[in-house]
This record gives C-alpha cells, sequence and structure tokens, in this order.
C-alpha cells in the first residue's frame, strides 16, 4: 500500500510537472503566434493601398508586390480574403489569379498536400473563394491518388472541378468517391450554370436518385422553364419524392398550363402532394383555380388547409372567395385558415 | 484508535470500493480526454469562417423557428431578441414565449418591436395551457409574442412547437444570446447529414465579464469573480470530457437547452417537452433516443463544439446552489423514468454505456465522491494504515478535481488560437488547481441535495437572480 501511494504521489507530480511544461511552451507559442499576427496585421496596414491600386487600377505592377517570406504570403493570402468578401469581378479573379500563379503557386500547393486536413480544406476552400483556375489540374491530380480524404474535402474538389471545367465535373457528380446525399449534391449544383444544369437534365436516367432529386428541385429554383417536360415525366414516377419535388419545381415555375396533370394530385393520399398541388393552384386563373382549392381548403392535413388558404388569398378576387368559405363553409378548420387571412386583428 | 476487527474489515473494504471508483472514473475521463484531444488537432487549424458564406443560400438550408421561453426575462429578453434578429441564416422565424411573466417582459417586447395583435390558427399537435394572444412585429415580422397561461419552461416550448411553422425547431433560454453564425453551424450537421442528425446542441459559454451591445459579443473578457471564473473551467471540462467524445459515438444524453435544435417531426412523435421533470432538455434527448431504438431507425443525436451561445452564469453560491440542485434533481429523474433503458441491449451503446455511464459516473458520482471525503476525514482517527488509504484518495481527488480542470484549460486555450489571453489563461490555471479544495466539495453538496429532491418529487424551480447580458438590458 505504501509503495502505490509513493508511485501515486510521483505520478501526480510528474503530471502536474509534465502540465506545466505544457503551460509554458503553450505561453511560448502563444506569444510568438500573435507576434506572428501583429506582424501580419502591419504588413495589411502598410501595403494595403498598393493592393488597392494593383487589383483596382491599373498602375501598381505586379513585381513590385513580391511576396518576401512565409509570413508575408500569410498576409496576402487573409488580403485576398478580404478582397474577395467585399468585391467581385473578373478583373479583381483575373489579377489575384496572375498574382497567386506567379508567386504563391508553392504556396497553395504545399496547403493541398498538407498532413493536416484543416490545411487542406483551407486551402481547397481558398481556391474556390478566390478562384485560383491555375490550381484546377493539381486538384484533379490530388482527386486521382490513391489517398482517401475526409467527405468535406472531396466535395470541395468536386465543387471547383464543376466551377473551372464544364464537362469534366458529370463522372464525379455519377461516381463519386464518397457516398454524397441530397445536400451535397445541392451544395455542387449551385455552383453549375445553365449548360452543365442541361447537361445532367439530358442524361436524367443515368443519375442517382438523390442527385435526381436534387436536379429536379434546382430546376424550379433557377426558374428553367424549358425542362418542364422533365418535370411533367417525373409526375409518372412510382418514386413518391420525385413527384412531390417535381410538383414543388412547378409550383416554383408558377405555370398555369397543363393543369389537367395536376389537378388529380389534389386527391392524392400523399399529404405533400396535395399540398404541392394546392401551391401550384395560386398561379392560375380564379375560376380554375377556386374548385381545387375549396376542396384543398378542407383538407384533413392542416398543412394543405393552410396552403389552400394562402393559394387563395393570393388569386384575383381571392379575398372574395375567402370570405365565401368563412361565410358558407360548414368546416370549421376551413373557416380558421381562412379567417387567418385576413390577418390582423 | 483500536477497532474491532469486523469494523476495521468493514472499513477498509468501503476504502477499496471508493479507490476502484475512483480509478475507474479517472480512466474514463482520461479516455475522453484523449478523444478530445484527437478530435480538436484535426479541427485546430481549420478556418471556419472560410465555409460559412457558402451555406448560407436557401436552397440547402432548411428553415428554423427559434423558440425562446421566456418567463420574468425583462433583464434579458431584448439583448437576445437583437442577437436573434441578426442571426445569419436565410429562412427563419422568432417566437418569444411568454410564459405568463410577472415582470414586464410582455410590454417591454411589444413596445420595443412594436407589436400588433394577430389572429393565427394553431395546430394544436400537444396539449398545451392556453394562449392569450399572438403579436407580430410591424418592423421584424417574423419576429412572434405569445403570450399564455403559466404552466412552466416546457409547457412554453410546447406552445412553441404548435406554433411554429417550420420543419426544424431551435431553443433558445430567454437570457442567452447567440453568434450571428450559431444557427448556421448548429444546423451544419442536420443538413450535412442529409437528415440523419435529428438533433444538435451547440456550445454553450458563460459570458460574464464580456462587453456586449445590441446582442451582440464586442469584446471577450475573463470576470473577476472567482465562482464565475470557475464555472467557466467546469463548462470546458464538461465539453472537453464527455460532451465531444460521448458525441462522437452517438452517446449524447444532454444537450443543452439553452441552445439546441431538433426536427419537429421527431420531437412530436415523442409528444414534445416532458412537463414531468425539471430537465425538460436531457429528457427529451432520452425519450428522442428510446423512439430511434424503437423505431430501429438510424438517426443520431450530436454535439456541435463550435456554435457558440452566450449565457449569464450565478455570481454567488446562492444561485449556483439552485441551478446545480436543479440539473441534477433533472438528471435523476430522466434517468428513473427511463430505468428500462439502463443496460438493455435493445437500446444499443445508449442503454449499455451511455445510460449507465450517466447513472454511476454522473449521478452517483457526487454521492460517492462526498463519501471518500468523509473516509478522509474519519480516516484521520483510525491509525496509520487508513491514512495511507486516505491519502491516496486525497491525491486521486486532487487528480480527478483540479488536474482534469487544468489539463482542459490547456486544452481549450491550444484548440483556440487567441483566446484566452496569457494573463487571463494564467489565471484560470492557478484557480483550476484550487478547485478541489473548495468549488467542488461545495457542487458536491449541491447536487446530493438535487438527488434528495428528485426522490422526493419536488417540483419548484428555484429562482436566479438575472442582470442581463447586454448593456442596453436596462
Amino acid at each position: 500500500m505504501d509503495k502505490f501511494l509513493v508511485s501515486l504521489l510521483v505520478a501526480i507530480v510528474v503530471l502536474l510537472f509534465i502540465l506545466f511544461a505544457m503551460f509554458f511552451l503553450l505561453v511560448f507559442y502563444r506569444i510568438r503566434e500573435v507576434k506572428n499576427k501583429m506582424r501580419i496585421t502591419r504588413y495589411i496596414e502598410e501595403r494595403q493601398v498598393d493592393w488597392y491600386e494593383y487589383l483596382l487600377g491599373d498602375d501598381m505592377p505586379i513585381d513590385s508586390l513580391k511576396p518576401n517570406g512565409q509570413l508575408e504570403l500569410e498576409a496576402i493570402d487573409e488580403l485576398f480574403f478580404r478582397f474577395s468578401y467585399h468585391f467581385s469581378s473578373d478583373e479583381i479573379n483575373d489579377k489575384v489569379n496572375a498574382f497567386a500563379e506567379h508567386y504563391m503557386n508553392d504556396y497553395y500547393s504545399k496547403g493541398l498536400g498538407h498532413r493536416s486536413s484543416g490545411i487542406r480544406i483551407n486551402t481547397l476552400n481558398k481556391i474556390n473563394l478566390f478562384n485560383l483556375t491555375f490550381m484546377l489540374d493539381k486538384v484533379s491530380r490530388q482527386l486521382q491518388k490513391k489517398k482517401s480524404y475526409s467527405k468535406t474535402e472531396y466535395i470541395l474538389m468536386y465543387e471547383i472541378i464543376s466551377r473551372f471545367s464544364k464537362t469534366e465535373f458529370m463522372a464525379h457528380f455519377i461516381h463519386p468517391k464518397v457516398s454524397l446525399g441530397e445536400f451535397d449534391y445541392k451544395k455542387l449544383l449551385m455552383e453549375l450554370d445553365e449548360t452543365q444544369i442541361s447537361l445532367l437534365a439530358e442524361d436524367f436516367n443515368e443519375l442517382p436518385e438523390v442527385l435526381q432529386l436534387a436536379t429536379i428541385e434546382i430546376v424550379g429554383v433557377r426558374h428553367y422553364l424549358e425542362w418542364l417536360p422533365l418535370l411533367h415525366e417525373c409526375l409518372d414516377s412510382s418514386v413518391q419524392e420525385l413527384r412531390i419535388r417535381a410538383l414543388k419545381s412547378i409550383a416554383e415555375l408558377e405555370v398555369a398550363d397543363a393543369l389537367e396533370l395536376y389537378e388529380g394530385f389534389s386527391r392524392s393520399t400523399v399529404w405533400e402532394e396535395r399540398l404541392m398541388t394546392a401551391k401550384i393552384f395560386r398561379s392560375v386563373s380564379s375560376e380554375k383555380a377556386l374548385p381545387v382549392l375549396n376542396h384543398l381548403i378542407k383538407d384533413s392535413t392542416y398543412q394543405v388547409r393552410a396552403q389552400a388558404a394562402k393559394s387563395m388569398k393570393s388569386l384575383k378576387n381571392g379575398q372574395q372567395a375567402l370570405y365565401s368559405v368563412i361565410t358558407t363553409s360548414s368546416d370549421e378548420f376551413a373557416i380558421d385558415v381562412a379567417e387567418e387571412m385576413f390577418g390582423k386583428e | 484508535m483500536n477497532l474491532p476487527v469486523i469494523t476495521s474489515s468493514v472499513f477498509a473494504f468501503v476504502g477499496y470500493i471508493l479507490l476502484v471508483y475512483m480509478l475507474a472514473v479517472i480512466f474514463s475521463y482520461t479516455s475522453m480526454l484523449i478523444i478530445a484531444f484527437i478530435q480538436l488537432g484535426k479541427e485546430r487549424k481549420l478556418q471556419k469562417n472560410l465555409s460559412d458564406e457558402e451555406a448560407v443560400d436557401f436552397i440547402y438550408t432548411q428553415p428554423v423557428t427559434v423558440i425562446v421561453p421566456a418567463y420574468n426575462e425583462q433583464e434579458g429578453v431584448l439583448g437576445n431578441i437583437y442577437s436573434l434578429l441578426a442571426l445569419q441564416y436565410p429562412q427563419f422565424e422568432i417566437l418569444v414565449v411568454n410564459d405568463g411573466s410577472t415582470d414586464n417582459t410582455e410590454d417591454i417586447v411589444i413596445e420595443h418591436f412594436n407589436m400588433k395583435p394577430i389572429r393565427k390558427v394553431v395546430n394544436q399537435q400537444i396539449d398545451t395551457q392556453p394562449i392569450e394572444a399572438i403579436y407580430q412585429s410591424d418592423m421584424h415580422p417574423n419576429l412572434l409574442l405569445i403570450t399564455k397561461v403559466n404552466g412552466g419552461k416546457a409547457d412554453a416550448l410546447n406552445v412553441g412547437i404548435n406554433v411554429s411553422k417550420y420543419p426544424y425547431f431551435c431553443s433558445i433560454d430567454g437570457d442567452s444570446i447567440l453568434d450571428r453564425t450559431s444557427l448556421l453551424r448548429v444546423m451544419k450537421p442536420i443538413m450535412e447529414s442529409n437528415k440523419e442528425v435529428i438533433a444538435t446542441g451547440g456550445n454553450v459559454r458563460i459570458a460574464n465579464g464580456y462587453e456586449i451591445q445590441m446582442g451582440q459579443v464586442v469584446r471577450e473578457g475573463l470576470p473577476s469573480s472567482a465562482i464565475v471564473m470557475m464555472q467557466i473551467i467546469e463548462y470546458m471540462r464538461a465539453f472537453l470530457m464527455g460532451r465531444m467524445a460521448l458525441s462522437k459515438y452517438n452517446l449524447v444524453l444532454i444537450i443543452s437547452g439553452a441552445f439546441s435544435v431538433f426536427s419537429k417531426k421527431w420531437v412530436l412523435q415523442v409528444g414534445g417537452y416532458a412537463k414531468n421533470t425539471v430537465g425538460e432538455d436531457m429528457e427529451l434527448v432520452v425519450k428522442l433516443h428510446e423512439e430511434i431504438s424503437d423505431r430501429k431507425e438510424d438517426k443520431e443525436i450530436v454535439f456541435t463544439p463550435d456554435p457558440v451561445c452566450w449565457t449569464e452564469a450565478p455570481d454567488n453560491f446562492k444561485d449556483l446552489r439552485t441551478q446545480r440542485r436543479r440539473w441534477h434533481q433533472g438528471l435523476a429523474e430522466s434517468l428513473w423514468l427511463h430505468k428500462k433503458m439502463a443496460f438493455n441491449p435493445k437500446y444499443g451503446t445508449v442503454g449499455v454505456i451511455s445510460i449507465p455511464y450517466f447513472l454511476f459516473i454522473e449521478l452517483l458520482g457526487p454521492v460517492i465522491e462526498l463519501a471518500g471525503y468523509a473516509y478522509m476525514v474519519l480516516s484521520l482517527f483510525m491509525g496509520e494504515v487508513y491514512m495511507i488509504f486516505a491519502g491516496i484518495l486525497g491525491l486521486l481527488f486532487i487528480l480527478y478535481g483540479s488536474l482534469f480542470s487544468m489539463a482542459s484549460v490547456l486544452l481549450e486555450a491550444w484548440s483556440r488560437n487567441t483566446y484566452p489571453k496569457v494573463e487571463d489563461l494564467f489565471r484560470l490555471v492557478v484557480l483550476s488547481l484550487t478547485e478541489v479544495f473548495w468549488y467542488r466539495p461545495l457542487t458536491l453538496i449541491w447536487r446530493v441535495e438535487g438527488i434528495i429532491r428528485a426522490m422526493r418529487g419536488k417540483r419548484e424551480w428555484g429562482s436566479i437572480q438575472r442582470r442581463g447580458l447586454s448593456e442596453d438590458s436596462e
């Protein structure tokens, strides 16, 4: 027992010693870090006018800004971040890209291959944020390596590829190296332009189901009216979620034709489909919309009733139709949602 | 003192039990500290501000209802609402639920945000006390005030759920404030997991000593009060030697009610917040775990270290005692209500690891530790052999109570680049070494009181004096 006590005491003293050593080490690094930060701040203060001149004007030659040492590279990197936050133009992007390609190629390449995943992710974020197109090849090569990366890194790499190359993204999207969910795909799709979305829509049936769902949603959000036939096709799908998303996007497109295709969904057994139908009919003429909405305002699901009332209100003569629900309907719940639409007490 | 052999053997036996218990606790905390260290090491260099902007687009964020249950929060409610209005998030509504306050909470909010009564149909999915009125702000249409008959915090939150229109809700205490990016970052695990995560809890930090204006932290600082500083250390330790490791393995049972986000669908499935416990936040999380297992679904509840909610810590012993008693009572009640989950493999790792951990280490820990302190005192009167025992126990208490705290402070400082300042870090380190001599024994007593209150079925909240975080709260 005595021995145990002594060894415990020794262990605690050693531990305390180690903790204090860590404390002093931490203080040492902290002081160094604060000093470095101050030097970076000083560089930014002293040189930001020259940088404004280089990025926004024409007179500052690129070599007059040549970085001198690691801290200046970090300071310039920080400056790029601040500029990207406040300014956005092709001309500024080109200048940042030209400078970084000339003087910071090594800096970003090292970041991309760094053993700390945090630094790799920072670098990928910056390539994306500062539009460093010259890094595209390196990012593509990184993807071909056998080494496996975190999901965040893969998504960032796919994002960079889809932004900087018009067609290369397709293969990665269809066969990603890591399983991607709908959120991930939506994030990636937001980076695509109209022609790239068209490529996806053309090969719609080849896409994984989650990518199909995301594509359908983007078509609605971006108002790509030419893809309405694709949305109509999806209404016949056996996949319930695909039908709901297609109806949602149709509602976003605010189309007033092919109503017979949508009307049937007002009697669907799936309440989300009825909800989306109520939404679609807000952009239709009163005489065609009212029979459907008068039916949906009495729906058994609260969300559908509420949407039907909202859609009714946005119709021409909508107030009148809602008033008629309040005065003539025998459905208490329908009267409630209709009354709510009249707003404040 | 010469003791009869049997008494002596019993005394020695108790000593061994205490020793084994302490070693087991130290082992589990050390493991969790190592997990936290590895985890933080991975994220240390990550610049999170680089990816905030990209996540703001509404298409991939889910709209959120922020529910603020408020009972006599006239000191802090304005700062709280200001911080919420400044949130960087594409689509959200704020529901302040005034739970029959007897102070001026209602008038202050109505007047300050120019609120007008509106008519609104409420989808009564959970039974609650009746709503008296609903107001909408003229200046901020996404800000609503609901006044209701007093029914407690859980009831106020349930009213908020009934009125909410979005699929996720965020509960936040009326005296806390959020950083601009907090909601976005706390929602990230839900979005990135493609809805596999059904609840997330954010990191709560103490803001006493900070300069706060219009609901925003303008300057970080360390308070002068030793009680508050000790709580700061405690929060760091709870986070590093508990939540981080538990979250990694989907074992989280407590996400703070001060700032957490839930999927409304799942919360409705379990009947909302329970009104029969003082720890409604933990109770909800345990119920969700139970529901996940019953339905055999692959869903997760996670703790996110980064999103920050600032809260006001009690700055005197009386309020601290009330708070700690309540927390521990809530823990005891939740574990009792879900006792069937303990050691039950049907509930997976939550039943086999998490519930036993909370039972033996978090709930019963204070009882055993207090027994240890008593044992040490008794040993002084019982002869040399026991003195050694007492010595060992004492050293283990120092290791457990003070050195772990110091390690947590250092780990926290290492993981964050510039906070706290060197002089503040020094103050925290020195103070953490004193924990075992004054702060820890006190909190142990209060926590044991919480267990006793749970056993006696006491329900009242006990009030805590608030001063308000914002300078404009007066």
